[in-house]
């Protein structure tokens, strides 16, 4: 509990040239060794604080400190000690991508003796190994982020910066990304530190979550807790009786035929459960587990989906 | 030596420029080219105007490497667009470094377009000091180098690929033009002559035509000196501006 955290974020805030506050006053902690996510819309501000962090935007206000070393004010002893993947690519796609690595070994410092090495082992790690000497242009989607993850982890970051690392990927490519990622999370021990708006990916990998809109952290918690603190499970009941409010429910309500019942407590879920199955004729009893879509639905008033299909494609495709 | 990660930084910096150069079919096809057809037009057609073929040959060489280093510079442009400037920008090296080996990319391109556009020069029969080859090198070196400076430091500021076309067509065009590549001073009004005499390049060009063929400079420290410390001018004030960008 003492161990200083690696990312110590406070009051941070930018505001772009053209006047857009992008980010206003975020403040968060990041342990060694955890998974931590943020959770956002489109335009809440993740890409800005990532960029912040990995030292490509210099804050308007407030404090960004990596592994005790101010993103600001020493920017070049930071960059270092990160690893990052964009959510938009920066591989050079006229290159190979064993000559991408290459780059990027010597970049890092990686010496002659360890770096071809270093490069073989990365790439099996991502299974390219065998495209190595393909370029880049000439890869798909997935294998270029692949590639992206190879490279930000390759020089042993204290941590991994990842913006939305499976955005516009179809499910078996985002699986397989995931299934990378918690690979190196295990193999390496490195903390990461990810954006994403799909909720089931934050859900399943974060240890912690940030909820994130509108430049601002409106909830911050383990999903568990994310989920108990602003949701309650429902427990749907077909019977003939009627159904009374107890001190473990906090309302009743009659739909279709069934009845619903929310759940004051999530933890004490089951034991609703088995009082109404004690104290009513029971023909049917299901219970719907709130999910985080629910807590940000419930948080913000909005699905997270919303808008979302036009606004990705317009992104996926910005060639310019 | 070899595990510096500046020196490192400078030499992939030069290596990609070169890689990238070795797989653009379209460039190298137009490396090869044009200098045929500038010669061709600038060369044999003026011959007719009282112009000389030793006399436009230094003009080409200049007005090429001023063009593909620009180009070079400009490409910064390129690398925000397809993102990956913001690999180079997130390096724990100097971008100084990046900057230099930048520069020696285009600075080896203009020389190696140079020395075949000599060669063809010498096919079409123009009559240079071999003596001079050396020299020649340097000023050609010189003239690319501060091209290129200029090209990176208005791409460090303008992101865009409309900046693109306004640094090449306000900016590098009329410094070509307006330059001793290939304006007489023996012969030209006072106020041409006068705006070559601002114009940076002319000293290198000068240079170069003094290598190359004895004529047109009163003395080539003098030239040496001048485009010298512009070219120092034009990388510190890239650096600078290059240190800057946001992406
Ligand atoms: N360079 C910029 N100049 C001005 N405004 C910007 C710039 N970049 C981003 N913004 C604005 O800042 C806000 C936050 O953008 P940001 O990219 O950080 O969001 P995000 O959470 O990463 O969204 P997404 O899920 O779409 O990637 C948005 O309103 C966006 O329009
Ligand atoms: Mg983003």
């Amino acid at each position: 509990m003492t161990e200083a955290p690696i990312v110590f974020v406070k009051n941070l805030k930018k505001k772009y040239k053209d006047g857009t506050m992008a980010v206003k006053g975020i403040s968060f902690k990041i342990k060694k060794g955890e998974i931590f996510g943020f959770l956002g819309p489109n335009g809440a501000g993740k890409t800005t604080t990532i960029k912040i962090l990995t030292t490509l935007l210099k804050p308007t206000e407030g404090k960004a400190i990596i592994s005790g070393v101010d993103v600001e004010e020493q920017s070049h002893k930071v960059r270092q000690k990160i690893g990052v993947v964009f959510q938009t690519p920066a591989l050079d796609s006229k290159l190979t991508a064993w000559e991408n690595l290459d780059f990027h070994a010597r970049l890092y410092g990686i010496p002659s003796t360890r770096r071809d090495k270093r490069i073989k082992q990365v790439l099996k790690l991502v299974g390219l190994n065998k495209i190595s000497k393909k370029l880049v242009e000439k890869f798909s989607g997935g294998m270029k982020r692949r590639l992206e993850l190879a490279r930000g982890l390759m020089h042993n970051p204290e941590i991994l910066f990842l913006d939305e690392p499976t955005l516009g990927l179809d499910v078996q490519t985002r699986n397989k990304i995931w299934e990378y990622i918690m690979k190196i999370k295990k193999d390496e021990n490195m903390t990461i530190f990810l954006t994403t708006h799909y909720m089931e990916e934050a859900e399943k990998v974060c240890e912690r979550i940030a909820i994130i809109d509108e430049g601002k952290i409106l909830k911050m918690g383990t999903p568990q807790e994310l989920i108990d603190a602003s949701c309650h499970g429902i427990i749907t009941v077909k019977t003939k009786n009627k159904i009374k409010k107890s001190s473990n429910i906090l309302n009743v309500k009659k739909m279709n035929g069934k009845t619903l019942i929310k759940v004051k407590d999530n933890k004490k879920i089951t034991k609703v459960i088995s009082e109404i199955m004690k104290k009513y004729e029971v023909e049917e009893i299901s219970i719907s587990k709130p999910s985080l879509e629910d807590v940000f639905l419930n948080l913000t008033g909005k699905s997270i989906r919303d808008d979302k299909p036009q606004k990705r494609k317009l992104r996926i495709g910005r060639f310019r | 030596m070899k595990d510096n990660r500046e020196l490192q930084s400078i030499y992939v910096s030069w290596k990609r420029v070169m890689i990238r150069l070795s797989r653009s079919k379209g460039r190298l096809f137009g490396t090869m080219f044009q200098p045929v057809l500038f010669l061709i037009t600038f060369g044999l057609g003026f011959r007719k105007v009282g112009g000389n073929l030793e006399f436009v040959l230094p003009g080409i060489l200049a007005m090429n490497a001023i063009m593909s280093s620009a180009m070079a510079g400009i490409s910064v442009i390129w690398d925000r667009e397809f993102g990956f400037l913001k690999e180079i920008l997130i390096a724990p090296v100097s971008r100084a470094s990046a900057v230099i080996g930048r520069s020696l990319g285009a600075i080896t391109t203009a020389l190696i377009q140079g020395i075949w556009i000599g060669f063809l020069g010498i096919l079409f029969g123009a009559k240079i000091n071999y003596l001079g080859i050396i020299p020649a090198f340097v000023f050609l070196s010189l003239i690319s180098a501060l091209s290129v400076g200029i090209g990176l430091a208005f791409s460090s500021k303008l992101s865009d690929f409309e900046s693109f076309q306004i640094i090449h067509n306000l900016i590098i065009m009329p410094l070509i033009f307006l330059s001793s590549a290939f304006i007489d001073v023996s012969t030209a009004p006072k106020w041409l002559v006068f705006i070559t005499k601002v114009n940076p390049f002319s000293y290198g060009i000068n240079g170069l035509r003094y290598s190359l063929t004895g004529t047109g400079t009163v003395n080539v420290f003098f030239d040496f000196g001048v485009i010298s410390l512009f070219v120092i001018l034009a990388t510190i004030i890239s650096i600078r501006l290059f240190e800057k960008i946001e992406v």
